[in-house]
């Protein structure tokens, strides 16, 4: 079998059109990879739900966001197995060469990251390292004891130590001269991710107990609602409102309701300010806290708002989505081409509300603070990582997606790193997918079995402090990892 | 504020308004005598012409308007034939779809544009207090002219029926689904990115799916005690259909068409939730039970 590897790579290396060389080791590693992590992109298919009903078209549209997604994703990928073996050829079996290689990784994952925001750029996007599909980080929230450390250096941290010890442990087999000192790497660095563990595992919980409802809702995707839709819509909604709040009568919580839910603009059209507030304190005695999702009209656009409206007081605390998804909520510059090629063939394309990303925060601290995140935020670290908040919650929206179930377990694995990360509960509302409640530990407390409307409840545990990692975010692992490719590519150039 | 801010102000005002339309409005109303106005105001009338039947309209100028000169209402809706003409109504044609062409709000507002520049209110040389109250009254004949109080003077007329349980849950549920359809349905087929004829003919069709929404309504048997209530929603539904159709001509009017979007993205909205509000009084009030779930929805959010 090592002969035909062998042979294989010898034979990749004669050929003069597949230079660089090593770079389509990894770019065909990157291919499989992530053609499977974007798969969920073919559930988009037909475009019907945006209007196309041309379903030649919607297969080219949907190809080439596929394409478009995949391609950039396993070239980062052939361009770190490229550089990798660089520093193999110079470095060979030295101690310090996992480490660079761990370096290299965090880098290649973290430009990774920038650059599906960049492929898909539109008006009003934003850009930074935002997209982390299918980083591997999220596959280890699996093994729980390992995944904690991620309270200390985060999802790179992770990144980083997996690719040391796998670069190791090959270098342990491959050059037995040298195996105690990789054995030695592999001891370190499992004492260090030992002690991560167990400080990342001690209690870090409150004392409140907060009883949280997750409406849970089954509303389709489509060009235009007639008005029967949006009353049968609302009709589920407010049902299980009241149900909810019947629960919450004398202990008070939470109600979380999905993205795109838009209660407080369907209240707001039909009912007068006083009538809602009448609603709203109708609601039950004790306090209950309603986390509604809203698109609203400011000074840069349409945004889309998750807001914390308080039974008594109003409106708490609000946050704009900042992640916004490409083709569901903008049209990225690539497609305006497509779109207007269409429309030349006179397929009348239309092109999708758009809405930008948003920057307004409104933060309450009574009676809960907490961060709010909006469907695509959760992919990225910054977004949901807010140190003056005690809890995450969430609201999301797979129905553009057809509640794709692959997408639908990334998302759930991104939301368990995010709770590991920040060491907070972590409650998560979905329309067209699951709803759930996370532990700091990554562990799933409650999750509603099927789609569909339903209401599921739990509760969160305000944490006592901020994780590490949620003070200080990804900066150190990125710095470190920084330096470690600059000592090799110094060394490297030396040489 | 200073006097040459103020005729710079003045100047780009009549400017932008479109000095074509100033010109052809004076041309009208200077050259062409009368010839644009449309004849009837009553009290043109001289001494030479009758009105045999009595209704404010002359008998010559019954021929212009092709109404009975023996008869003072000829479309038999209740109003003179005079006072219909005067308040911007058809003689001919029974309420309420029977707006005579709406003013050109912009080429108005170019007349009083000049002729506060002729008189001097909006001059270099007016106090401060002067131009200010100047162009106040302009924005507020503005406004006046869009909001016509005389178009609005007259109440549609309904088809009643006799008011019992069963006949108010028919109706309810039947202008349930009229309130659904048109005031909360999502189906504004109207981009930014388009193009303006595109836009233009979205807004169009859009005012007349209210105009067919207002015939609807005008064809409903309404409970006595609904009646205006009915009448309200009627109201409502026409002035969609007037602001869409404003919109939707910008072109030749694009003041109007500024204040019709204002109206369509504020006004409106209080109107509806007013129109609910008494919606929901009237069947808390008469302990009404209607099916549809509209009501299913407005019992959910009393509680």
């Amino acid at each position: 079998m090592d002969q035909y590897f062998k042979r294989a790579l010898a034979s990749i290396k004669n050929v003069p059109y597949l230079k660089p060389q090593w770079f389509w080791a990894g770019f065909s590693i990157g291919i499989l990879y992530f053609g499977t992590i974007f798969w969920w992109m073919w559930s988009l298919h037909p475009l019907t739900t945006i209007g196309i009903t041309n379903q030649f078209w919607s297969f080219v549209i949907v190809a080439v966001a596929y394409v478009g997604s995949v391609l950039p994703a396993a070239a980062m990928w052939g361009l770190f197995s490229w550089a990798l073996f660089k520093i193999i050829e110079r470095w060979g079996s030295h101690s310090a060469t996992p480490f660079f290689a761990g370096g290299l990784f965090v880098l290649t994952e973290y430009l990774r990251a920038w650059v599906f925001g960049i492929v898909w750029a539109g008006s009003g996007s934003s850009l930074g390292p935002n997209w982390t599909f299918g980083n591997p980080a999220y596959w280890l929230t699996a093994f729980s004891p390992f995944a904690q450390s991620a309270s200390w250096w985060g999802m790179y941290g992770i990144d980083f130590v997996l690719v040391v010890l796998i670069v190791a442990g090959i270098f342990s087999y491959k050059y037995p001269a040298k195996r105690q000192i990789n054995l030695a790497t592999l001891v370190t660095i499992a004492a260090v991710c030992g002690g991560a563990i167990i400080i990342g595992s001690q209690p870090n919980d409150g004392t409140n107990n907060i009883p949280v409802a997750l409406i849970q809702t089954e509303k389709q995707t489509q060009p235009n609602y007639s008005g029967d839709e949006a009353f049968k819509d609302a009709q589920q909604k407010l049902k299980l409102i009241k149900e909810a709040a019947t629960k919450f009568e004398k202990s008070g919580g939470i109600i979380i309701l999905p993205e795109g839910s838009a209660l407080s603009t369907f209240l707001n059209s039909i009912l007068t300010p006083t009538a809602i507030q009448e609603y709203f304190r109708k609601l039950g005695p004790t306090e209950i806290l309603i986390v509604d999702n809203v698109k609203t009209e400011t000074s840069t656009g349409l945004v889309s708002r998750i807001a914390m409206i308080s039974s008594r007081d109003g409106l708490i605390a609000s946050k704009d989505k900042h992640v916004i998804a490409p083709g569901g909520e903008y049209v990225p510059f690539i497609a305006r081409g497509l779109i207007s090629v269409g429309n030349l063939l006179g397929l009348d394309f239309k092109r999708p509300s758009s809405i930008v990303a948003g920057s307004d925060t409104l933060t309450a601290s009574k009676p809960i603070s907490a961060s709010l995140v909006a469907c695509s935020d959760v992919f990225s670290t910054d977004a949901v990582r807010d140190k003056n908040a005690s809890v995450i919650l969430g609201v999301n929206s797979l129905a553009l997606f057809r509640g794709s179930g692959w997408l639908s377990y990334q998302i759930l694995a991104a939301n368990k790193m995010r709770a590991i990360e920040n060491r907070s509960w972590l409650a998560w509302a979905s329309n067209s997918s699951h709803s759930y409640i996370i532990t700091p530990t990554g562990e799933t407390s409650v999750i509603s079995k099927e789609n569909g409307y339903g209401i599921l409840t739990g509760s969160v545990v305000p944490r006592r402090q901020p994780a590490w990692y949620t003070y200080i975010g990804d900066w150190p692992v990125l710095l470190a990892s920084f330096a470690l490719v600059g000592i090799s590519f110094r060394r490297h150039n030396a040489s | 504020m200073p006097p040459k801010i103020k005729f710079i102000i003045g100047s780009l005002a009549i400017v932008a308004i479109g000095v074509l339309a100033v010109g052809m409005s004076f041309l009208r109303t200077n050259f062409s005598g009368t010839g644009s106005l449309a004849p009837g105001v009553s009290d043109k009338l001289s001494a030479m012409e009758t009105d045999s039947d009595k209704d404010g309209l002359s008998d010559i100028e019954e021929s212009y308007w092709n109404t009975d000169f023996q008869n003072s209402d000829s479309d038999g809706d209740g109003f003179l034939d005079g006072e219909e003409v005067v308040s911007g109504h058809d003689p001919l044609k029974p309420g309420p779809d029977d707006l005579l062409t709406q003013a050109n709000l912009t080429e108005k507002v170019t007349d009083l544009l000049i002729g506060g520049l002729y008189s001097g209110d909006l001059g270099t040389k007016a106090t401060d207090a002067t131009f200010d109250k100047a162009l106040g009254d302009l924005s507020v004949a503005a406004i006046s002219e869009f909001y016509d109080p005389k178009a609005a003077a007259k109440p549609p007329v309904v088809r009643t029926v006799a008011t019992t349980k069963a006949s108010e849950e028919i109706y309810l549920n039947k202008i349930a689904q009229i309130i659904k359809q048109n005031l909360f349905s999502q189906v504004l087929d109207v981009q930014a990115s388009s193009e303006l004829q595109q836009q233009k003919s979205s807004f169009l069709t859009l005012s007349n799916q209210f105009s067919l929404t207002r015939d609807e309504l005008l064809n409903i048997e309404v409970p006595i005690n609904w009646k205006n209530f009915h009448a309200t929603l009627i109201g409502l539904i026409t002035r969609f259909k007037n602001d869409y159709g404003a919109v939707g001509n910008y072109d030749r009017d694009p003041i109007r068409a500024m204040v019709a979007l204002n109206e369509l993205r504020v006004v409106l909205g209080d109107e509806i939730r007013l129109i609910i509000k008494d919606l929901r009084d009237g069947i808390a009030k008469r302990a009404l039970n209607p099916s549809d779930t509209f009501f299913n929805v407005l019992g959910l959010l009393g509680n």
